[in-house]
């Protein structure tokens, strides 16, 4: 199966930590892997420098064999690589609808020129966002709330939105940072059961960083364990909770 | 009778230039967030560019059109190293590149120097009954004015509108959605100093001689209170704001000549303007008029 | 001039001295709000005005003498800068106001203090009866009152290093400026921190302000002409660090004398000496933001935990 991500000796510090130690990894295309790890581990940092929002210090990462390590997040993500955010981002101060169309790529009206000058055109295309939109709305489960602020969803309802934006740009890789954090067990598994829908339907690959254990290794297909800034282990979740690095880290942290 | 007459007109022709001056702010700040405490800097080299370029002998909507081109490139120039900024930094850049333009014109005899650009031909010919040219000069800025606020509300109700107030609420989730926020900071930032452009070039064949320190730093801040009065991230309100400073302003000049006050009349004008703003800051922060509603999409 | 290049160069010094000492007296009170409170405080620019016209009116409408009218405007700029903070400042940031917000309402405030001086005082050019004729000091010419400003502000400097080493109080103003939230959740009293700042940061303010005037004039914008270059202090300097607002006060004021003689030289306006400074704070803002406390400061610390 082709690697859609590849990480070579990523390294990231600040000030004397170092956070992201030589990370090599590879994540197979369509696949639903996961990253774990105790708090501190590293993880989020990875997919800050992912995903572009901060840059690594040293080595390469690539995605669909393109070099993304040197480019500003904004050209990632049109490069089909989305993050989510561990506590949602969304503008609280916006409609849900309007959170949903401000992911959309490739924008007629995203310049001044095209604003004022291909005025039947991005009005054209908007029609088709807010389609767009309100279908993956309707998949969430979120239709209801599409004219209502995103500051006043639940929080349960935030992390779906965060999903839903995640997907307006027909991405080929989600980066999803806690997906199901703080939200009730039933949501959770509507959560991830939505994840592997779309992974069949769209043919999306998962990366997720996730805490519940068992959740995260009955979803997905591969592990990566990280801690204090390295890779300790990878493979099937089964297989880890017999490895002994693993339960060590987990033990040494409770 | 005429006097009063010629009073409002004049009042209302300024409601119109600072009305576009608030606007092009509240562009900057209402809806992008970015705190722009130069806008005199462009306000001035609009007036200059085209009194320069008028009084050498161009014509009148020459002088315009490079008022409004060479102050937006000014905008765009700025852009450059101030965007990147944090908010309060890029205020007090702002602030000193206003100041940096005034001193440099002020010391540059073939600018102008400090006596400044004088004789700037007005686009009214003349000879005519003042009165009339007052109208003539109102219904001017009356399009100009209108024809800002429909860029401004084309640019609110568009999905670059969107991109705009989602980077006012947060950079960098907006960048993290694929938005090459730089460009469109410096884009509203470019149109918006344009706008301010175009501001001074008409009133500096409004006034015919503009000097370098009619352009101080309290200008900026002038607009800035019209931008509180009226309502940040409100276009309409710009022009309240405006409406309501410029009033303030010209009542008290008129209380002068009708009040006897223990006080300087122009000094008591300032002092009330300052505490207004004060007054607004602790009870009103937001200014009078709510954010634009954004017009909501077909058949949702 | 006599001797050519060496009486250029002493008296460069000295200008420079005492140009730095302005600048140092005037920034020092905006870098400590703007680091505690974390907004530009545009009205700092009255207080400079203010602390002049009070020793004004001391000095020479009370006759009461050059040197009560310094120590009245100490004094009562400093309580200007507490009264600010106690009805004004104080009550806005309890509000939750913004920075933006807290910007404007400088922004406000300074034009009632100006009106209002202006009412008070007029708006003609006013000076101090005081005279000290200048003499030579060796290749410099000086004038006893430069002396005494720039043995002030060095005094000044000196206490305030003192204090900050040595005293609770002064650690716990460096602990305030460095984490206001730290400063407070540790047990430091931040309330009386920060208006124990207002006062002394607006009283030095003061004093730059009958510095200038003694040197030039009082008008009503003197505070304006000083308000960029404390800005350039505080920003080049490192906002919230006093040593580093100290070290680019002085840097400027040698800034702005020896650009005076590179400008004669190339022949253009000596007003441009201000835009130097100008320049100073803009190369700051783009290219050292943390200013020199940032970058001095944190390289050495680097250098020191690497080493441990």
């Amino acid at each position: 199966m082709a690697q859609i991500l590849v990480t070579d000796n990523l390294t990231k510090s600040f000030g004397g930590l170092v956070a992201v130690n030589n990370v090599s990894i590879q994540v197979d295309e369509g696949s639903i892997t996961g990253l774990i790890g105790p708090n501190g581990s590293g993880k989020t940092t990875l997919f800050n420098v992912i995903s572009g929002a901060l840059k690594a210090d040293s080595g390469k990462a690539f995605f669909n064999g393109r070099r993304i390590d040197n480019l500003p997040c904004h050209l990632i993500y049109k490069a089909g690589l989305v993050r989510t955010f561990q506590v949602p981002r969304l503008f609280q101060k916006m409609t849900v609808l309007d959170n949903m169309l401000i992911a959309a790529r490739g924008l007629v009206g995203d310049s001044l020129i095209g604003t004022f000058f291909q005025t039947r055109a991005w009005k054209k295309q908007e029609e088709e966002l807010v389609k767009k939109a309100l279908d993956i709305l309707e998949m969430l489960d979120l239709y209801h709330q599409r004219k209502n602020l995103a500051g006043n969803l639940s929080g349960g309802q935030m992390k779906l939105l965060e999903l839903g934006r995640a997907l307006m740009s027909d991405p080929k890789m989600l980066l999803l940072d806690e997906p199901a954090a703080g939200v009730s067990p039933v949501v959770v598994d509507k959560i991830f059961e939505k994840i592997v829908e779309l992974r069949k339907n769209l043919r999306l690959t998962f990366f997720i960083i996730e805490h519940r254990i068992e959740t995260l290794f009955s979803y997905t297909d591969r592990v990566i364990v990280m801690f204090k800034g390295q890779v300790i282990a990878e493979g099937r979740g089964r297989e880890l909770v017999e490895n002994p690095r693993v339960i060590d880290v987990y033990l040494g942290e409770y | 009778m005429v006097n009063i007459v010629n009073f409002i007109l004049d009042m209302f022709v300024y409601v119109g230039i600072f009305g576009i001056l608030s606007l092009s702010l509240n562009l900057e700040y209402g809806f992008t967030g970015l705190w722009n405490f130069g806008k005199v800097a462009f306000y001035m080299i609009g007036a200059y560019t085209s009194g320069i370029l008028t009084t050498l002998g161009y014509p009148v909507y020459v002088g315009f059109a490079a008022g409004v081109v060479v102050s937006g490139l000014a905008g765009l120039m700025i852009s450059l190293p101030a965007l990147r900024l944090r908010e309060d930094y890029l205020g007090i850049l702002t602030l000193v590149f206003g100041e940096i333009i005034r001193i440099i014109l002020k010391n540059e005899y073939w600018l102008g120097g400090p006596l400044g650009i004088r004789g700037i031909p007005s686009i009214t010919p003349s000879g005519l009954d003042y009165t009339t040219a007052l109208i003539i000069q109102l219904i001017a800025i009356t399009i100009i004015a209108a024809i800002c606020y429909f860029i401004a509300n084309r640019i609110i109700h568009s999905p670059y509108g969107r991109v705009i107030r989602g980077i006012r609420e947060d950079e960098l989730a907006t960048a993290t959605l694929g938005k090459n926020t730089f460009r469109y900071k410096a884009s509203i930032f470019s149109i918006s100093s344009a706008m301010a452009g175009v501001a001074g070039a008409f009133m500096g064949q409004y006034v015919t001689s503009i000097a370098p320190d009619q352009f101080m730093p309290f200008i900026s801040f002038t607009v800035w209170m019209m931008v509180m009065l009226g309502g940040f991230a409100n276009i309409e309100g710009a022009f309240l704001g405006a409406l309501i400073y410029i009033s303030f302003e010209r009542g008290a000049r008129i209380a002068k000549d009708y009040l006897l006050l223990p006080i300087d009349p122009n000094n008591l004008m300032f002092i009330l303007t300052g505490l207004l703003i004060l007054i607004f800051v602790f009870f009103r922060p937001q200014g009078l008029l709510k954010e634009n509603r954004v017009r909501e999409h077909k058949g949702v | 001039m006599v001797d050519g290049l060496s009486l250029n160069i002493a008296q460069i010094l000295f200008n420079s001295l005492l140009t730095g000492s302005l600048y140092v007296l005037a920034a020092i009170g905006l870098t400590l709000t703007y680091g505690i409170l974390k907004f530009p405080n545009v009205a700092h620019a009255e207080f400079i005005t203010f602390g002049a016209y009070i020793a004004y009116t001391v000095a020479d409408i009370w006759k009461l003498g050059f040197e009560a009218g310094v120590l009245a405007a100490f004094v009562a700029t400093g309580l200007l800068g507490v009264a600010s903070h106690l009805f004004l400042f104080g009550p806005l940031i309890r509000k939750g106001a913004s920075i933006l917000h807290l910007t404007v309402a400088s922004v406000g405030y300074g034009i009632v203090l100006r009106y209002a001086m202006q009412e008070i005082w007029g708006r003609k050019d006013l000076y101090y009866s005081a005279y000290y004729p200048g003499f030579d000091l060796g290749p410099i010419r000086v004038t006893p009152l430069w002396l005494s400003f720039i043995f002030l502000a060095v005094a000044i400097v000196a206490v305030f290093h003192l204090l900050l080493t040595k005293t609770k109080i002064g650690k716990a103003m460096r602990a305030t400026s460095n984490n206001p939230s730290l400063a407070q959740a540790s047990g430091i009293d931040t309330r009386k921190i920060i208006l124990l700042v207002w006062f002394f940061g607006s009283a030095l303010a003061g004093l730059g302000g009958v510095m200038k005037a003694s040197d030039t004039r009082i008008t009503p914008v003197l505070g304006w002409d000083i308000l960029i270059m404390s800005f350039a202090a505080v920003i080049f300097g490192g906002v919230g660090s006093i040593y580093g607002t100290i070290f680019a006060g002085y840097i400027l004021g040698f800034v702005e004398n020896l650009g005076v003689i590179g400008l004669v030289a190339l022949k253009l306006s000596t007003e441009y000496r201000f835009l130097l400074g100008f320049l100073v704070l803009v190369f700051a803002l783009i290219f050292a933001p943390q200013g020199i406390a940032g970058i001095t400061f944190k390289s050495i610390r680097r250098r020191l935990s690497s080493s441990g």
